[in-house]
């Protein structure tokens, strides 16, 4: 399909690149208006770059030949590259219920910052009290220098109770929002 | 549509980058909505870290609390990396801040003879002729899953050759922001920015993952301007004014209003 892809399965049993991550790769480059691409795992390198007349409809996809995937020299030290982490659902431990909550599971804040309950003061809220809701939807963000973090429900069910207002100060595992299990 | 620009060859820096992490995988676009969006849909589809998407022009490219951040093609650097420190606890999540700032910092000082502040806690500031202005910004985007961080994706803008001059978001930019070449008085190129950027995160971010915090806030630290003197901040709800005291060891902005309460302010913009 590609040079890289013959040249990473052909140099090495160990595969550096892995195949179906250089698929999963030009399946991105096709889907998206990706210009250029440069990749390196290990001593591998590809370089893939869309002709010069870029047009808006989706212009083909070519090795350039003299940037084609070259295998260096194993001069260089072994790259620490990180591997993709497991992705492990997270652990649905819910916080002690304070007395005063409604039943629930409790969604609660992973940081200290400002919860903000939507994206910018000009968006209506992502959850409002009654709203069903599913596991990963959106239900607010916290900031704390200049970090956003994307609140998501671990929970599917109702809001019954939204436990904090939008720019208020939160405290780590301070409990944001009641989630009825539906 | 306009080339794309020439002055970034991708090739070029592949070869030279000897970068452990940060930029193993380099996506360059003309036009995104926003390079942060695309790098936290690859992080959402479980992409390794050191994923870096640059961008010539972003239509929705985005500040603190959904605020515009305008630049004209192929005039600014506009980059989102991609990581994913695991390793680190999300209470000190806030280091992340502090090496990105750092690493600009650094990036800016070698490529421009110019010495670079900080506004707290991580706007890049020059000196333009009129006093010190804003020429790069750096927004986080975090995912904590659980105990742990799960992605973090850094999106950097800095202002490289284009003279701010627009109004946005009812902010003037000609009175608060200035760019690279404004302050050198050059046009300046930005590949070997963009080089020293990435090989600086990459060495900061190595250094963090073997322990490196005290050093990391120490330097970031001494970056800050206007520490002990009097600023405005604009918090989520309302002004403080005060004596800018010092910051905590987790980057909280301590500040000393007029009838000497003190504030740890964790989220707000130092007013220029």
């Amino acid at each position: 399909m590609t040079e890289g892809e013959r040249d990473s399965a052909g140099q090495s049993a160990e595969d550096e690149f892995g195949l179906s991550a250089v698929r999963e790769l030009l399946r991105i480059i096709n889907e998206s208006d990706v210009s250029e691409i440069s990749i390196e795992r290990g001593s591998t390198r590809l370089h893939i770059k869309r002709g010069a007349q870029a047009h808006h409809a989706p212009a083909p996809l070519f090795v350039t030949p003299s940037l084609a995937t070259t295998v260096q020299a194993a001069s260089a030290p072994p790259i620490g590259l990180a591997q993709a982490p497991v992705h492990t659902p997270p652990p649905v431990t819910p916080a002690p219920e304070p007395e005063a909550l409604p039943p629930g599971n409790i969604i609660a804040a992973p940081m200290v910052g400002t919860f903000y309950a939507a994206p910018s003061p000009k968006d209506p809220p992502y959850v409002n009290e009654g709203d069903v809701i599913h596991v990963g939807d959106r239900v607010g963000i916290i900031e704390a220098m200049k970090m956003m973090n994307e609140i998501e429900s671990e929970f599917a069910g109702r809001v019954v109770r939204i436990l904090v207002k939008n720019a208020q100060p939160v405290e780590y595992g301070q409990p944001l929002m009641v989630i009825e299990p539906a | 549509m306009a080339p794309l620009p020439e002055d970034l060859d991708l090739a070029a820096l592949r070869r030279r980058l000897d970068t452990r992490i940060i930029g193993n995988v380099l996506a360059r676009y003309e036009r995104v909505a926003s390079t942060s969006e695309l790098a936290r849909q690859q992080a959402r589809a479980g992409h390794p870290e050191g994923l870096v998407v640059l961008a010539e022009e972003q239509s929705a490219g985005r500040g603190r609390v959904g605020r515009s951040w305008i630049a004209p093609y192929g005039e600014a650097l506009l980059l989102s990396v991609l990581l994913r420190p695991t390793w680190l606890p999300p209470a000190e999540a806030f280091t992340l801040t502090m090496l990105a700032a750092l690493a600009l910092c650094e990036a800016v000082e070698r490529t421009v003879p110019i010495a670079a502040r900080l506004k707290w806690p991580n706007d890049l500031l020059l000196p333009a002729t009129d006093g010190l202005r804003k020429a790069a910004g750096i927004l986080t985007e975090l995912s904590i899953a659980g105990d742990h961080i799960e992605w973090a994706v850094i999106g950097i803008g800095v202002n490289v050759n284009q003279a701010p001059d627009e109004t946005v978001d009812g902010r003037d930019l000609r009175v608060t922001a200035t760019s690279l070449s404004a302050v050198a008085g050059r046009s300046v190129e930005r590949a070997p920015l963009l080089e020293a950027l990435l090989a600086r995160l990459d060495e900061r971010y190595m250094l963090l993952h073997t322990g490196a915090h005290t050093s990391l806030f120490a330097e970031w630290r001494a970056r800050l301007e206007w520490m002990g003197e009097l600023i405005t901040v604009r918090l989520p709800g309302g002004e403080i004014s005060g004596i800018a005291e010092d910051v905590a060891s987790d980057g909280t902005l301590l500040l000393r209003d007029t009838t000497g309460r003190q504030h740890a302010i964790h989220t707000g913009d130092v007013g220029f």
